[in-house]
């Protein structure tokens, strides 16, 4: 099977393109999903080869759409709703649960429903309360749906492509800090089954059970755990509903020692959920009380110093997985939030995470008020900031040189990124005084690219 | 009884409306007398005063058009031509009925005739009943995908969002609210500030009808130019159909007392739409009266037969109850 290194957008895109190919009945609802490509650039291209009326660009009507999806998919379509952030299937629960999940049940299996509920998830960038949910365990709660998390380019695809063949509606949970990361992806038509984990790494003393971001963040554990001798195993769940209980089982019996990672909230969560299933099937095989990791039970805060407080870092993982060599038995002072710590205490148990230190600012992106003794009076032009899950840019053209006099609003240079091509404007009149980067130049955004010198003021008469 | 612009319908399809109308009339109260004497398990919402309704707008859909439906929805059901045994069946909860047992009165569901179920949800089955229409397009079918619902409904967001999702996208749909003026036991008056239901229909680009509901000559024409032009690719159509249940919102509920009156009954009484066309079909030829009296007596003991059917029925096999929550197992993929 060949390959091409994909970033998970793209590998997200090929999916879609071979199953809208294959198969004339998938369509796609969402905001913004068409012409323009997805909030994300998920769905970029999409549009200009299979047209409006299968990559139906939508009203914000969460529930309507999703809804149509239902009825669609009964009268023969395979449709994709496209809620953009799981936060915003609040919106179509009603739908999804009450219809969607239990059509085939009440009909008595007369019919079913093939849909895919496709969502962003996850915390990228202090998008704050309302755009940064993980909330799959509201789904893995329902009988009827299935569950994916993907937690890389190649499965993204596999999937993907699974959940559009699928004769019921799956919820496709798409981690938004995945869409950058890249990894050779198979060509052509790939599928990955549903309920099947992945082993992400072997090893004999403990097993890290994990989902999306966190297989990341365990196996960056692992690795500086491999250091001090500690060999971990790195399960990457993949399907939440239905789960693949034989992996997990089989690690569990093999290291005797469990640590779950999962970036939703904790109770009634993944971690509950393994814990018990092992607890079920492989009690006798352990050494220590299975362990879980989750985002603390508050909306996510805005400010970016509060991520270290609510979500697991790689110390407290590390941490975590001597404690369980050590016997796991007693509380550690770093667990997630439970709810008893709310009640007994009447206000959030503090996380003995050490005080994050602020972020350092960004130099100001224009230093335009400078000449006054600044490390340099010239106005910098930067890579402008681009959302959420945008990290580099690719300069594609300079349109102008240097010396040029260039006005505030005028175009100096492209640039392309996972989602677009766009022009960058000045932000101030002036003069190019330094380009320092040519085209063709990836770069992170806010890195700097060229240097404005005061425009030359015109003669007055 | 007046048609105006609309060419005469034959006396042969007003006896079949009246037939299926009387089908109805006669399944539901069979069924709600038996539900009295315990012999049903759950609660049921009949459909008596309304059946000019179902009727009138199925007389023009093919077995492949979809309907949702509503918690009142057996009346929907057997006009769609879900056979009354396997919606009876259903009611009793045997493994006869169209869902085995699985779904009872409000949800029905039998994809065979066109039903996407009946809802235990006011609004619940709008959307897909828009999806239905989607999917008739994009398939390049002419199906037409029909959501009826009661004046309760339209102030849910399920209605706001897909009438605009068909008007935006040309949809074939007929929007059927069946505006019996209550939302179980609140007043459409006291919860809108505009109680003129149809003036919604124009804000969304909907071409929109106010149709006497008890009168099945009306709804039959009014479906009729609503599904010509759903076929016609010309869009959505909103009709408003004034009804009234003669029965308590659910078997056991009061007729009358706390919101509506014995006057405001007796009233719709009167103009029971069985009544009302069998007064019509007698005023153009009385010697109709013995066809008519003969589908009475044909459905009474169709449906006496259809009560020991479902009566007699096996329950469904208690080791099932884990069937159909998924679909089988593909070795495929």
């Amino acid at each position: 099977m060949s390959v091409r290194e994909m970033n998970t957008l793209e590998a997200m895109i090929d999916a879609l393109r071979h199953e809208m190919r294959r198969d004339p009945n998938v369509i796609y609802l969402g905001e913004g999903t068409g012409e323009r490509g997805g909030t994300y650039g998920h769905t970029l291209g999409l549009y200009q080869e299979f047209g409006k009326e299968r990559m139906i660009d939508t009203p914000i009507s969460e529930l309507g759409f999703t809804g149509a999806c239902i009825g669609a998919a009964v009268n023969g379509c395979r449709p994709i709703a496209d809620l953009m952030f799981m936060d915003f299937a609040a919106d179509a629960m009603s739908q999804i649960v009450n219809q969607a999940a239990k059509l085939r049940y009440m009909s008595n299996g007369q019919t079913g429903v093939p849909m895919v509920i496709w969502a962003g998830v996850g915390a990228v960038k202090s998008a704050g309360p309302h755009h940064s949910g993980c909330l799959y365990p509201w789904f893995m709660h329902v009988p009827g749906l299935k569950v994916v998390i993907p937690s890389n380019p190649a499965d993204t695809k596999g999937l993907l492509a699974s959940a559009i063949r699928d004769d019921d509606p799956v919820v496709f949970c798409a981690h938004k800090l995945l869409f950058p990361r890249r990894m050779p992806v198979p060509e052509g038509e790939y599928y990955v089954p549903l309920g099947r984990a992945a082993l992400a790494r072997q090893g004999g003393d403990v097993s890290l059970i994990a989902t999306g971001m966190m297989v990341h963040l365990a196996l960056e554990a692992a690795e500086r755990l491999a250091a001090e001798g500690v060999q971990c195993e790195v399960l990457d769940l993949r399907s939440l509903v239905p789960m693949d209980v034989d992996a997990i089982v089989a690690t569990a019996s093999r290291t005797g020692r469990v640590l779950v990672l999962d970036e939703a909230y904790s109770p009634c969560g993944v971690g509950a959920e393994v814990a018990a299933l092992i607890n079920e099937h492989a009690f006798h095989q352990l050494r220590a009380p299975v362990l879980r990791m989750h985002t603390a039970s508050v909306a996510h805060p805005f400010s970016p110093v509060f991520d270290s407080a609510i979500f697991p870092q790689l110390d407290q993982v590390i941490e975590k997985v001597r404690h369980l060599l050590r016997g796991g038995a007693t509380s550690t002072p770093n667990r997630p939030l439970r709810p008893t710590d709310t009640a007994a205490s009447g206000m959030p148990e503090r996380l003995n995470a050490p005080t994050p230190e602020p972020p350092t600012p960004e130099p100001p992106s224009s230093s335009s008020i400078g000449g006054l003794g600044g490390p340099d009076p010239r106005t910098a032009v930067t890579i402008p900031n681009q959302g959420l899950t945008v990290d580099s840019a690719r300069i594609v053209r300079w349109l102008v040189e240097v010396g040029d006099t260039v006005r505030e609003g005028q175009a100096l240079y492209e640039i392309e990124t996972d989602k677009i091509v766009m022009e960058v404007e000045a932000e101030t009149d002036g003069v190019v005084d330094e380009i320092l980067h040519p085209a063709d130049t990836s770069l992170p955004l806010g890195a700097c690219v060229a240097w404005l010198t005061a425009p030359v003021p015109a003669t007055r008469r | 009884m007046t048609s105006t612009s609309d060419p005469p319908i034959a006396t042969e399809t007003l006896l079949r409306l009246y037939e299926e109308m009387r089908l109805i009339r006669e399944f539901e109260t069979r069924a709600g007398k038996h539900y009295r004497a315990g012999e049903m398990p759950g609660f049921i919402h009949l459909y008596v005063g309304e059946e000019a309704v179902a009727v009138g707008v199925c007389a023009h859909l093919r077995t492949d058009d979809w309907i949702t439906s509503t918690h009142r929805g057996h009346g929907h059901a057997l006009a769609k031509g879900v056979p009354p045994e396997a919606v009876m069946a259903e009611l009793w909860g045997r493994a006869t009925g169209v869902c085995g047992g699985r779904g009872g009165s409000m949800h029905l569901y039998a994809p065979a005739s066109g039903l996407l179920g009946t809802n235990g949800f006011v609004g619940g089955g709008i959307p897909s009943a828009v999806g239905t229409a989607l999917a008739a397009k994009v398939r390049k079918t002419d199906q037409v995908g029909v959501a009826f619902f009661g004046d309760g409904a339209v102030n849910h967001s399920a209605f706001h969002e897909s009438m605009n999702l068909a008007a935006a996208f040309d949809l074939p749909v007929l929007f059927v609210c069946e505006h019996n003026r209550y939302a179980t036991a609140t007043p459409l008056n006291t919860v809108v500030k505009e109680p003129d239901i149809s003036k919604r229909g124009p804000g969304y680009g909907i071409p929109t009808e106010n149709v006497d509901g008890n009168d099945v000559i009306a709804v039959y024409q009014a479906a009729e130019r609503a599904v010509q032009r759903a076929r016609a690719g010309e869009g959505p159509t909103f009709l408003v159909c004034h009804t009234y249940r003669t029965v308590g919102h659910h078997e056991g509920d009061p007729l009358v007392g706390t919101y509506r009156s014995r006057d405001e009954l007796v009233e719709w009484l009167a103009r029971c739409p069985l009544k009302l066309l069998r007064e019509h079909l007698l005023s153009v030829n009385p010697d109709l009266a013995d066809r008519l009296d003969g589908i009475d007596a044909s459905l009474r003991s169709r449906i006496t037969a259809v009560i020991e059917y479902s009566k007699s029925s096996p329950w469904p096999d208690p080791a099932t109850a884990l069937d159909h929550v998924y679909a089988p197992v593909q070795e495929t993929v």
